[in-house]
């Protein structure tokens, strides 16, 4: 379903860490913005309040220090969210001061919206009366045994132990933030994020789960092998289907004004598309038939015009992707230092040694080069479609001509991927030659003449 | 590596910096600038260098300028610029040496120094000094004899500025040229055949140098650049047995480099009257001081 989907065009926090103030705008036909600023003034905090506002989540937003927030977009709207302290003599015993979120919508013709998210207190619990410990926003573990558990496990367990009852979001704000999504990069993009859940016989009986962590490299190779996968499934079903109603459709048709060249050119650019895709992928493609010399006949004309079409409908399913695959190869092959990256339908990705062939585990990649492996792949694979991409600090583990390339190839990823991108960066490298862009966040500058 | 830092990088540089920092910035045009300049700084004026050269860090004084910032000079040798018949404006956030350069303006501001350089190099040749070699002139000599020499090829890059010829002189080298051809002719003759122009063209600019060699006599501050000057007397002293690398007198020279030769400077007194105006110590240097 095609949605609209808003620009983001201000985004303002105060308060951050309890003394700073900060906003940044995009320009409606601008692409992206860059954040700079010393140590310890919040840009990270910054960034994770947009991407928790444009959540809405409350739980992430209600442990973030600032008091308020505001995002308005491109038709007018206002999306808002304030922290406010909460009174509770329940809680009182607890050493940190409890905080509810009140979210605000403003939408241009419509009346303004408001909703309180208030802390059920189930975190805290957790925390004081529990043995785990939180080691992501939503992944706990045990560190007795390494048991690690998504919040909704440990609520589905031990949620009977508060009173309160968790709040359901409302389905205005729901259907708003499908609007405006947000996607961050942290510094962290190496972190093992992917827990699988495997059943364990053991003591703790089949509620209990393991462990096992697996790379993000490793994770962004399956992605794009199931990608890959995904279209190939899609692509025997449009097969299928149209193969089935050949005949009929030939049969069928009326004739249309068509001539030779047309026919040619599209008949080479197809199979231009088909040599490109047959590298990546091992799709069943139809053998090349080589077009008889000179003027086609009207029947041929016809016959070929329903089969051209036909197959642009089977191939559609991997325009996108290999136009993002191959611009994916490109930018990070212009970087790796004697090893190719390949992207293949077996194993994802893959990479070789330039001179001997010899294959490289994704794992033995440097940290630097898995850095840029794993963003690049973030960004034209994962990212939402009008989506703004928050990155902070890309340039860590980037050698400094990699930071210096680093804007310019997201920009290409962005034209490609259509998003909108902020950077929060202490790098004068991938500032570059965008200082007209740049923002710095903090306190007022000294004056000098 | 140096060649992905750019104008822009250096300018973004100083511009986080001085944003962040109370005190004020000085960018220098490379290390030897930095290494003369960095033991006369207070904590109220940092240096940074530049890496790309004069013509980079007069870019980024450019994007310095047009976007405002404040809190930051420009520190930059003059070179040839007064020979190229251009109007060569600077920024107001640019210092320009007044001679050829920082080293050169050193110099002038207090000539004891070279020659001091010169004394010590050459003194174990001179107490001891042997039948077959010639005897060590004393250390204004020597330092004339190489200002002299120098300024025969700062003949020829102001011939090569003023005709656009783009001579390579990194193809040339005072130390395998003989003392008999310590001659003007003859240097701009070699320099103009390693950069494989033909016998009508050299001719013109050897006479043209040899023309420009009479014009600049006694102004060698303004046309003999450092690194010629030290290169120079290298092989000077080696006409006397006194066998010492450029780079090692080079160093010399910074290390003697005193506040006496620093307050002369007037890119230094500019210095110091912007730090002042901003309530800052800037230098280190006051006047009547001999050394930081």
């Amino acid at each position: 379903m095609n949605q609209i989907v808003l620009r983001l065009v201000t985004a303002s926090a105060e308060r951050v860490l309890g003394e700073y103030d900060h906003s940044f705008s995009i320009p409606p036909n601008d692409e992206f913005v860059i954040l700079y600023g010393p140590n310890g003034v919040g840009k990270t905090k910054f960034l994770e309040i947009i991407d928790a506002l444009t959540r809405l989540s409350g739980f992430a937003l209600s442990s973030l220090p600032f008091e308020s927030a505001e995002l308005t977009y491109s038709d007018g709207s206002v999306l808002s969210v304030m922290r406010l302290a909460v009174s509770n003599e329940d809680r009182a015993e607890l050493a940190e001061p409890s905080f509810s979120v009140r979210f605000s919508l403003k939408r241009p013709g419509c009346d303004p919206f408001a909703w309180d998210y208030e802390d059920d207190g189930f975190n805290d619990m957790v925390r004081k009366s529990l043995p785990y410990e939180q080691i992501t926003e939503f992944l706990w573990q045990d560190p007795n045994d390494g048991e690690t558990l998504h919040i909704d496990e440990l609520r589905a367990r031990f949620a009977h132990r508060i009173k309160k009852r968790e709040q359901n979001t409302p389905q205005e704000l729901e259907d708003f933030v499908k609007l405006v999504p947000s996607f961050l990069i942290e510094t962290q993009r190496l972190r093992i994020e992917q827990f699988a859940l495997q059943s364990a016989s053991s003591r703790f009986g089949s509620a209990r789960s393991s462990r096992k962590p697996r790379s993000r490299i490793t994770e962004q190779a399956e992605k794009i092998r199931t990608l890959l996968n995904g279209a190939q499934t899609e692509h025997s079903r449009i097969t299928q289907q149209l193969d089935r109603t050949f005949p009929n459709r030939v049969l069928g048709s009326t004739p249309r004004d068509l001539d030779s060249d047309s026919i040619r050119e599209r008949y080479n650019s197809q199979n231009d598309f088909r040599s490109r895709l047959g590298r990546v992928a091992s799709v069943a493609l139809d053998d090349e038939l080589s077009l008889p010399q000179g003027e086609l006949e009207g029947w041929e004309l016809k016959l070929l015009n329903i089969y051209l079409d036909d197959a642009n409908q089977k191939l559609a399913p991997f325009v996108d992707l290999l136009t993002k695959i191959e611009l994916l190869e490109n930018i990070v092959n212009a970087r790796l230092l004697n090893k190719q990256l390949q992207v293949t339908d077996g194993e994802g990705l893959s990479v070789h040694h330039t001179a001997t062939g010899r294959p490289i585990a994704l794992d033995s990649l440097s940290s630097g080069e898995q850095h840029e492996i794993i963003l690049m792949i973030d960004l034209l694979f994962n990212v939402p479609r009008g989506a703004v991409v928050l990155v902070d600090e890309p340039e860590i583990s980037l050698h400094v001509v990699w930071q210096v390339s680093f804007i310019p190839d997201v920009r290409r990823i962005a034209e490609l991927a259509g998003f909108r991108f902020v950077v929060a960066t202490h790098s004068p490298q991938i500032i570059n030659d965008e200082w007209d862009r740049a923002i710095r966040l903090g306190p007022p500058e000294a004056a000098f003449s | 590596m140096r060649e992905y830092l750019n104008e822009n990088t250096l300018f973004a540089t100083v511009a986080m910096y001085v944003q962040e920092t109370s005190a004020l910035v000085l960018v220098v045009e490379g290390d030897d600038d930095h290494l003369v300049l960095k033991h006369h700084c207070s904590s109220d004026l940092r240096l940074i260098a530049g890496v790309g050269g004069r013509e980079q860090v007069l870019r980024a004084a450019t994007l310095a300028s047009r976007r405002n910032l404040n809190g930051v000079r420009f520190l930059v040798d003059r070179d040839y610029d007064d020979y190229t018949f251009s109007d060569n404006e600077y920024e107001q956030n640019v210092c320009v040496s007044r001679g050829h350069d920082l080293f050169m303006d050193l110099l002038s501001g207090n000539p004891a120094l070279l020659r001091r350089v010169i004394d010590v190099h050459s003194a174990s040749v001179r107490r001891r000094p042997k039948e077959s070699h010639l005897p060590v002139p004393d250390p204004t000599s020597i330092e004339q004899e190489a200002l002299e020499l120098a300024s025969r090829l700062a003949a020829v890059r102001i011939v090569n500025v003023r005709r656009n010829l783009s001579l390579d002189f990194k193809r040339f080298s005072f130390g395998a040229l003989n003392v008999r051809d310590f001659d003007t002719r003859v240097i701009a003759a070699m320099i103009m055949e390693r950069s494989g122009y033909g016998p009508e063209q050299t001719a013109e600019v050897v006479q043209d140098s040899a023309q420009v060699f009479e014009e600049i006599q006694g102004r060698h501050d303004a046309t003999v650049g450092d690194h010629d000057l030290f290169s120079a007397l290298a092989r000077v002293l080696r006409r006397y047995e006194v066998l010492v690398r450029d780079d090692v007198l080079h160093r010399s020279f910074i290390i003697g480099v005193d506040c006496a030769a620093l307050i002369a400077a007037d890119w230094f007194r500019e210095i110091q009257r912007w730090c002042a105006r901003n309530n800052r110590k800037g230098f280190t240097c006051r006047e009547g001081t001999l050394a930081a």
